[in-house]
This record gives structure tokens, C-alpha cells and sequence, in this order.
């Protein structure tokens, strides 16, 4: 009787431990799975938002609002006069909301211009167009080659445009 | 009940790595779908470079027309239009490349009239920029 | 002896049990991970091809081009404006807005081509690129002789779309039901009668990018793009206003500063419902003697 009752709580005790390291070792595997399948969703947040950012260059270098254009005919540049004072007179009231959701995540747009005409304060002059948000905030910096177009002198530079953002 | 135990772990054991192994396999093959954005990314960049220089004013003229000059041979694959590519790919402030290893070829007929940046194993190449039917310029950004 | 064979036989129950419920627990664990990571009802997978599709749209939002679109597997798009803004659904996903790009398409497109183009909006600038979205092609009978390469290319059997004749805003041609287009090649102008002869509300559009959007939209999708277009006219307008400030600030034109006013003045008179030939024209006159005078043109 007595090792009877002994064999039953061994048992007892045996069941026990092998149900505690079930879910030890299940509790474990859970935990990695949803680390894993977190780092995962955060890998194709950041891989969308790298892909945005990028696409948004290639559409801004596109836009009418800043393409440049001779007697109607369009070319591959942008317009120095378009650009400047485009953020401080533009992005206003309701169309601020709509370039919003157009530049979405983006701290900042901006095109710094190489070597800018020397002279009085106008758009001629300006050492870089602000098109979004503030210059040179916080995260990773995109950026492309463009060339700018200065109608009154009929000449181009070359301006770097960027777009910094956070991933 | 000590072998029905033995069994239960063994089979949560042995699924539980086949889960990891799926997981970690599927997470491997999923990684190598980007390679053709980028591509088309790097190919925007460098292309948007080549046509920006190209416009660019020297004076009262283009670099367009400059090159064109020294494709024809009028004495202007100078030093002047030497400087001047080499300040806007290379100078340490502002150089479109002044991070990244490039190559910029003008060339008549097959002959380099001039060639700047080192050669490259790999390389992003823009649409050549054809001069006057016999002249070519190339960019090129390495990988 | 009774008592002995009772107790072992409870254990060899208990045994089974045991293992019953370890088993089927074991089960539900690995069927709940296999649908998370398969993505078995295609929620994630719709979520991240709304993120990708948009960002592809945007890449067509300013190159004019025509392609097909491969999804590999049958998808189902669903294009519907709330509230004037433009959403699409992928395989019935909750909407995701289209905010910048302005799209002309059927409500609902199924399969796994899709057919995309572009086309500019010209007034006479380009104030924006619309795309067209489509999968089935139309019964199109071109009363007009458009001659618009798009429209040509959606002939064939579908929905019956007939272009006729400019008349005044008068839904007077076809059949009740059908969508009927009216359309002056002349001069650019049109409307289109959704509910075909004596729809009492005929919808106005300006230009050859509009007109292959109305054979392909619905009363309510054409609408909300062309509110779009409206909001994206009224942009462009303060853009060449910036423009034309800028100009006259750099002082280089200042013996014809005038003619920006005059051009300015006859911009503002644009708006969506009355674009005509005759304002394009004198925009595109006006914008010509600022470059005969030495001036830079406003567009």
C-alpha cells in the first residue's frame, strides 16, 4: 500500500514535469516566432517606405507644378522659378493637406543647387529650393542629380534634390 | 506512461524545429526579390546625372556643346572642359561622385578623347549620350 | 486483486487522454502558425500589393506610357470615390486612398492583367497625368472619328459606348441605359449623358485625356477624378501666379512686365466647366508675346 502510494506520486510527479517542460519549450518557441514574425513586418515596413521615398523622386522630377518648359514644350529639368518660394506661397491652407498626403513620411524635400548664380536676393540667387517640410532634419537621405532651368537667363545648373525620412 | 511521455516530447521537439527550419527557409527565399528595384533605382539615378551634366552652362554655352566641339575636333577636349567635369564629379564639397567610384568616357569612333574615373568590375551604365553620329558619352557608376 | 486491475486501468485511461489532448493541442498550435505564415486568406499579402500597386501608380503619374500589369494570380481591384477621394480595394481589403494620382477606370476590375496607360492633361499646360485602368475591352461606336489612339485600342465586345456629336449639353442620342458621349474634336469639349437619351444631368470634361476616361468610368468614379483634376487646375494656377511673381521680382523683363498681368488675368478665368478652345488659344497667344518681347514664357 505504502509503495503504491509512493509510485503515484512519483508518477504524479513525473506527468508534472514533463507537462512544466511542454510549456517551457512552447512558451520559448512562442516567443521567437513573434519576434520573428515582428523584425519581419518591420522589414517590409522599411522596404515599402525605401521603395516610396525612392519612387518619390522619380515623381517630383516629374511634376508639372516643377517641371520646366519652353513655349509649352517640356524637357528634362525643373524650373528654378517654379521652385522657389513654392513651400512658403503654395503649401497653404488646403493644398498643404494635399502635398501631405503626397509626400507622406517625408521630413523633408529640398534641392541644394551646385554653384548657384551670384547676385541679389530672387530666385536667380537662391542657394537651394525648399519644396517640404524643414532641411536637413532627422533620417536617411535619398537623393538624385536634377538639372534646374533658369528662364530669364535661359541657363541650367545642376541641383542635387533630396528627400530625408525616416524608415 | 513513461514512454507515452517520452514520445509526446520527442514529437513536440521534432515539430518545433521543422517550424523553425520553415520559417528561417521561407525568410531566406523571401530576401532576394529586390535586387531588380534597386536596379531600376540606380538606373534612374545615374541616367538623371548624365542628362543634369549635359545641360549644365558653362559660360554662355552648354557642356552639350562643349563636347560636341571636341568630338569634332576643334581643339576643345582642353583642359577647361577637363576641369570642369572633374570639379562636378569629383570636388570634395559638391562632386555629384565625390563618394562613389565612377567612369566618364568621350569618345569619337571608338577612340577616348577623354576618360575620367577609375574602370569598374561592376557598374550602373546611363543611355549613352550620342554626339553628332560618330561622338558617345558614357557614365558609368560602380556597384 | 479488483481493486488492483480498477487502478491500472484508470492509468492506461488516463494515458490516453493525456495524449488525446496533448495531440490536439499540438495540432491547433501548428494549423494557427501555418495560416499566420502562409498568409492562407491573402490579408497581408492584399495589404502590401495595395502599398506596392500605389507606389507603381505613382511612377506612372508623370510618363505617358501603356502596359500590362502581371499579378500572377487573379486579383480583384475595386475603384470607388468616398467623400471625393479616390480608393481602390484589393480582393475586398478595407480602401486605400489614391491621393495624388487622378485614375479613370471601371468599378470593379478582375483577373490578373490589368491593362495601365497614361496620358497628359493639357489646358494648355500640363496640369496632370490621368491613368487609365482597365481589363475588358468596349463596344465602341465612334460616331465622331475621335482618332485617339487609346479609344481605338479599347475596341472591341464589352459595354456599348457611343461617341456622338456635340449637342449643347442635350442627352438626345442612343438608347436609354446606355452611356453616350457627346463630343466636339474641334474645339475639345464634351459631356456625357451616363444614362444614355434624356439623362437630365449630363457631366462636362475638357480635352482628349478626359474623353478616354469617360469610356471608361462610371457616373460616379468620373466625377470624383474630375473633382480631382479641378483641385489639381486650381494648384496649378498658383503655381504659374508663384512663377509669374518670381519673373517679375528678377526684374528682366520690366518694359513688358505687363503682359504677365494680362496672361494672369486670363488664367484665372479658367476653370473646369468652361475650358474652351477659344481661352487655350489665347493663353497659348499671350504666352508667345512674352517670348517674341524677350521675356520668359510662363509656360
Amino acid at each position: 500500500m505504502f509503495t503504491k502510494t509512493k509510485k503515484g506520486q512519483l508518477e504524479i510527479g513525473i506527468t508534472t514535469m514533463v507537462l512544466a517542460v511542454f510549456v517551457v519549450l512552447l512558451l520559448i518557441s512562442m516567443v521567437v516566432y513573434f519576434r520573428f514574425t515582428y523584425l519581419e513586418f518591420e522589414d517590409t515596413k522599411e522596404e515599402i517606405l525605401d521603395q516610396k521615398y525612392s519612387g518619390l523622386l522619380n515623381v517630383i522630377s516629374g511634376m508639372p507644378e516643377f517641371r520646366c518648359s519652353k513655349n509649352g514644350a517640356e524637357d528634362e529639368c525643373l524650373d528654378a522659378s517654379k521652385l522657389y518660394n513654392f513651400k512658403q506661397k503654395i503649401l497653404k491652407d488646403e493644398i498643404e493637406d494635399y502635398y501631405d498626403n503626397i509626400f507622406g513620411n517625408a521630413n523633408g524635400i529640398w534641392i541644394d543647387v551646385i554653384d548657384p548664380f551670384s547676385g541679389n536676393n530672387h530666385y536667380l540667387n537662391s542657394e537651394f529650393f525648399g519644396i517640404y517640410g524643414e532641411k536637413e532634419t532627422k533620417g536617411l537621405i535619398y537623393s538624385v542629380p536634377v538639372s534646374i532651368y533658369y528662364p530669364d537667363y535661359k541657363k541650367y545648373k545642376i541641383g542635387i534634390l533630396k528627400i530625408q525620412g525616416e524608415l | 506512461m513513461k514512454k507515452g511521455q517520452a514520445e509526446i516530447i520527442g514529437l513536440v521537439v521534432v515539430v518545433l524545429l521543422l517550424v523553425f527550419a520553415l520559417i528561417f527557409f521561407i525568410k531566406i527565399r523571401s530576401g532576394n526579390d529586390d535586387n531588380e528595384t534597386k536596379l531600376i533605382r540606380a538606373n534612374f539615378k545615374v541616367n538623371s546625372a548624365l542628362n543634369a551634366l549635359m545641360k549644365v552652362s558653362i559660360g554662355n554655352e552648354q557642356m552639350k556643346d562643349l563636347i560636341d566641339e571636341c568630338v569634332l575636333g576643334f581643339n576643345a577636349c582642353d583642359d577647361d572642359l577637363k576641369n570642369n567635369l572633374t570639379y562636378y564629379f569629383e570636388d570634395p564639397e559638391k562632386g555629384l561622385f565625390k563618394d562613389k567610384k565612377y567612369q566618364f568616357i568621350i569618345s569619337r569612333y571608338n577612340d577616348d578623347l577623354i576618360s575620367l574615373g577609375d574602370g569598374c568590375k561592376e557598374n550602373i551604365t546611363a543611355s549613352p549620350f550620342v554626339v553628332r553620329n560618330s561622338g558617345k558619352v558614357e557614365l558609368k557608376i560602380c556597384t | 486483486m479488483a481493486l488492483l486491475s480498477n487502478k491500472r486501468g484508470i492509468a492506461v485511461t488516463f494515458n490516453w487522454i493525456f495524449s488525446i489532448v496533448a495531440g490536439v493541442l499540438i495540432f491547433s498550435f501548428l494549423v494557427y502558425f501555418a495560416v499566420q505564415n502562409t498568409d492562407l486568406f491573402g490579408n497581408v499579402t492584399a495589404r502590401i500589393v495595395a502599398e506596392e500597386l500605389d507606389i507603381l501608380l505613382s511612377g506612372y503619374e508623370t510618363i505617358q506610357t501603356k502596359s500590362v500589369l502581371d499579378f500572377d494570380k487573379n486579383i480583384e481591384l475595386e475603384f470607388y470615390c468616398d467623400n471625393d477621394e479616390q480608393k481602390f480595394k484589393i480582393n475586398g481589403e478595407t480602401g486605400k486612398t489614391v491621393w495624388d494620382k487622378i485614375i479613370f477606370s471601371p468599378d470593379k476590375i478582375e483577373g490578373s492583367k490589368i491593362n495601365v496607360a497614361t496620358a497628359p492633361w493639357n489646358v494648355p499646360f500640363r496640369a496632370a497625368n490621368f491613368i487609365y485602368i482597365w481589363d475588358k475591352k468596349y463596344n465602341i461606336r465612334d460616331d465622331v472619328g475621335t482618332g485617339v489612339e487609346l479609344i481605338n485600342n479599347l475596341k472591341g465586345s464589352g459595354k456599348n459606348v457611343l461617341v456622338s456629336q456635340y449637342f449643347d449639353l442635350k442627352c438626345n442620342s442612343g438608347n436609354k441605359g446606355e452611356k453616350v458621349i457627346h463630343y466636339n474634336k474641334d474645339t475639345e469639349e464634351g459631356y456625357i449623358c451616363f444614362d444614355g437619351k434624356d439623362d437630365n444631368n449630363p457631366i462636362k470634361f475638357f480635352g482628349e485625356a478626359m474623353l478616354i476616361g469617360a469610356v471608361l468610368s462610371d457616373r460616379d468614379n468620373f466625377e470624383c477624378a474630375k473633382n480631382n483634376a479641378d483641385e489639381k487646375l486650381n494648384i496649378m494656377k498658383k503655381v504659374f501666379e508663384n512663377k509669374k511673381d518670381n519673373l517679375v521680382d528678377a526684374g528682366l523683363c520690366e518694359d513688358n512686365v505687363h503682359l504677365y498681368g494680362i496672361f494672369m488675368n486670363k488664367m484665372n478665368t479658367l476653370t473646369i466647366n468652361s475650358i474652351n478652345k477659344n481661352t487655350i488659344n489665347s493663353l497659348d497667344n499671350l504666352n508667345k508675346d512674352l517670348i517674341a518681347k524677350g521675356c520668359a514664357s510662363v509656360y
